[in-house]
């Protein structure tokens, strides 16, 4: 075949220089504007802050009157201190085992729900998909307790699998993927059925590779929610052996072992791996979360 | 390869709405076949069901003589080229062009041969690790046509895979993709609401309307023989202009338009198929058939007229005027040779053995085919 186009590459973007023009970016506007940012930083970051420098404090120095804000002398042995007091490693385990489930089973059943509701026609499917989103109205606390007589009549109190199989699905997930398939062009799947490719096939082979921002998006979302869980953990849970990070760093304020610089080395600890989470994935949950909300 | 047969084919959707009515269509092995109409005349969801992406609602589809109703896309052995493209973005264009073999599990380097292969001939070999987003919009409809190629299909579906190309590139890949059809010998069925397109294009072309097909037939015969007066003024760009006019038999069968009438020639009359003694007609002149007014030429219809717009090409003038008779305005492509301005009065003429003459009531047309 003789082509006679030529071929317009997309060019690219020269770089920019890279110094900065002071005059422009030092008017009064930004100096305002950062100092307003830094005390809103400061505010939000206040009892992180607080939290890591009473985690260095040693046990004596917290009750001093005239005590500082920062540490005199960094105390690292309350880290080591905290894993002797409580099974804080077999917390950890379990919340992460726990979380890393959710967060995957929450990915593969959204996708496939809104696979079906968007490209598969069956009757119903907007009503099913509507009694899905109702269900994001209910507050959690509400069924609670009907959910907890439910599990212990199977017998499944005190296992992992009653802190994941509850969450297994997300209302949330299953709407964030339909409204990013939305945007996706029809014609990809109807190309790839007439390529031969089956529906799980599609998914797997096409789908999630295009929704990467929207699985980033639910991935940081169904992570978070999940290393955070407090109530139903709280409830289902009574041995040591699954319990999840959240409920052992409550204990470690128990009456018999208060220790606040434990506690709060404690909750240094359990905040490290939602901390990375949220500082990778943020830029995919941003762009995720608003993914088909403008004409792009 | 293959020969195709839509047997009063029809798409209905929710219970009343028909998008294809009843479609009769016999398309043979390595036609280059055009579905051409206005948008939402239905020829998108004809060329769908017969890639099986639609259902069929009523009729029959046969390919090779094999009833293909409710067979799924995959084993219908067709491949389809989409208007947007429809390339996975995250595969490079070697991975796009060999994803239904892969599909179909063929080897690997049976996959590699069939795709260097078909980017050869679509010149696509320095491409080929590169994904579809750092490729133009001509070097993308190609990978779209290699990714249809590699399979070989019987039968190859194009819906509209120029639309969103510039006028120029358009052009271009009008020919190449001609060129093509003839290299691979294979069936097209090619979808565009382009007349121009199409005329170009197709051994034969499907000119529908309203889920109807009007006619289907060569481009030559469209442009010489329309069956009705949607057809004429479909086919041909600018389009035919259209007048109303009176037949009246006094001898021979006369021509009246405003207060001028004129014999018809023997060339036309012979194949009107007109019984009564008067009838109101639509009368078509396409504007290629317009020429300044000549006295000596005894078979032209004068048209004394003041122009309302002037349009030089340079190979062409189009001149633009308004008649009592006619509804829209009118066009005529005249010689550059004189110079027309706007307001001028001048007078033209069209030669009345080139006319169309289609009845008032139904729009048919009311002259036989030549040589029939």
């Amino acid at each position: 075949m003789h082509s006679t186009e030529v071929d317009t590459l997309p060019q690219k973007k020269r770089k920019t220089s890279l110094a900065i023009d002071f005059k422009k970016f030092w008017n009064w506007r930004s100096i305002i504007l950062l100092i307003v940012n830094l005390a809103v930083a400061g505010i939000v970051l206040f009892p992180l802050i607080y939290a890591i420098s009473m985690s260095l404090k040693a046990p004596s120095e917290v009750y001093q009157q005239d005590a500082s804000f920062f540490p005199e002398a960094p105390v690292f042995s309350n880290y080591i201190d905290v894993f002797k007091t409580a099974p804080i490693a077999t917390y950890i385990k379990n919340s992460l085992i726990v979380a890393v489930a959710i967060t995957f089973s929450q990915i593969i059943t959204s996708i496939f729900a809104a696979f079906s509701f968007h490209f598969l026609k069956f009757k119903g499917s907007s009503v099913i998909f509507a009694v899905i989103l109702a269900t994001m109205m209910i507050p959690g606390e509400s069924v609670i307790v009907s959910q907890y007589i439910m599990v212990s009549g199977w017998g499944w109190v005190d296992s992992l699998r009653v802190l994941i199989i509850p969450f297994m699905t997300s209302a949330l997930g299953i709407f964030l993927f339909r409204q990013a398939l939305h945007s996706f062009p029809a014609e990809i799947y109807e190309s790839a059925r007439m390529d031969g490719c089956s529906n799980i096939r599609f998914i797997i082979t096409i789908l999630i590779p295009l929704l990467r921002p929207t699985i980033g998006a639910l991935a940081v979302q169904s992570f978070l929610g999940a290393w955070n869980m407090f109530m139903w953990p709280l409830l289902v849970t009574n041995a040591d052996e699954y319990r999840t990070v959240q409920i052992g760093v409550s204990m470690l304020n128990s009456v018999d072992s208060q220790s606040m610089v434990l506690m709060l080395a404690g909750v240094v600890i359990c905040m490290v791996p939602s901390l990375l989470i949220f500082i990778f994935g943020q830029k995919n949950m941003i762009k995720g979360l608003t993914a088909g909300s403008v004409k792009g | 390869m293959a020969n195709l047969v839509l047997k009063d084919v029809s798409k209905i959707y929710d219970g009343d709405v028909k998008a294809v009515n009843n479609m009769n269509l016999d398309i043979k092995d390595k036609e280059f076949i055009v579905f051409v109409g206005p948008s939402g005349c239905g020829k998108s969801t004809t060329l769908r069901m017969i890639a099986g992406l639609e259902s069929i609602s009523g009729g029959e589809l046969f390919i090779d003589d094999k009833l293909v109703n409710t067979l799924p896309s995959k084993n219908r052995d067709i491949s389809m080229v989409f208007q947007n493209y429809a390339l996975y973005p995250h595969m490079t264009v070697r991975d796009n062009m060999g994803f239904a073999l892969k599909m179909k599990k063929e080897p690997k380097a049976q996959i590699k041969q069939k795709v260097d292969a078909a980017a050869e001939i679509l010149e696509l070999g320095k491409y080929l690790d590169r994904k579809p987003g750092a490729l133009s919009g001509g070097q993308r409809q190609r990978v779209a046509l290699g990714r249809a190629m590699v399979r070989n299909p019987k039968v190859f579906l194009l819906d509209e895979p120029l639309s969103n190309l510039d006028a120029k590139l358009r052009v271009t890949m009008r020919t190449e993709l001609v060129k093509l059809h003839r290299k691979l010998e294979t069936t097209f069925i090619y979808v565009t609401h382009d007349q121009t397109e199409a005329m170009t294009m197709g051994d034969r072309i499907a000119v529908m309307r309203d889920g109807v097909l009007e006619q289907f037939d060569t481009p030559r015969n469209l442009y010489k023989n329309p069956n009705n007066l949607f057809v004429g003024q479909f086919i041909g760009s600018p389009q035919m202009n259209i007048f109303r006019a009176k037949l009246i038999r006094e001898g021979g069968v006369h021509l009246y338009m405003g207060d001028r009438k004129m014999l018809l020639p023997s060339s036309v009359s012979d194949r009107l198929d007109f019984k009564g003694s008067e009838k109101d007609i639509y009368l078509g002149v396409r504007p290629e058939h317009f020429n300044f007014y000549d006295v000596n030429n005894q078979q032209d219809f004068p048209l004394e007229i003041k122009t309302s717009n002037v349009e030089q090409v340079g190979s062409d003038t189009y001149v633009y005027f308004n008649s009592v008779n006619a509804e829209k305005d009118i066009v005529a492509r005249l010689s550059p040779t004189e110079e027309v301005f706007v307001d001028d009065v001048i007078e033209v003429s069209f030669n009345l053995e080139n006319i169309y003459l289609f009845d008032f009531d139904t729009e048919e047309t009311m002259l036989r085919e030549e040589g029939l």
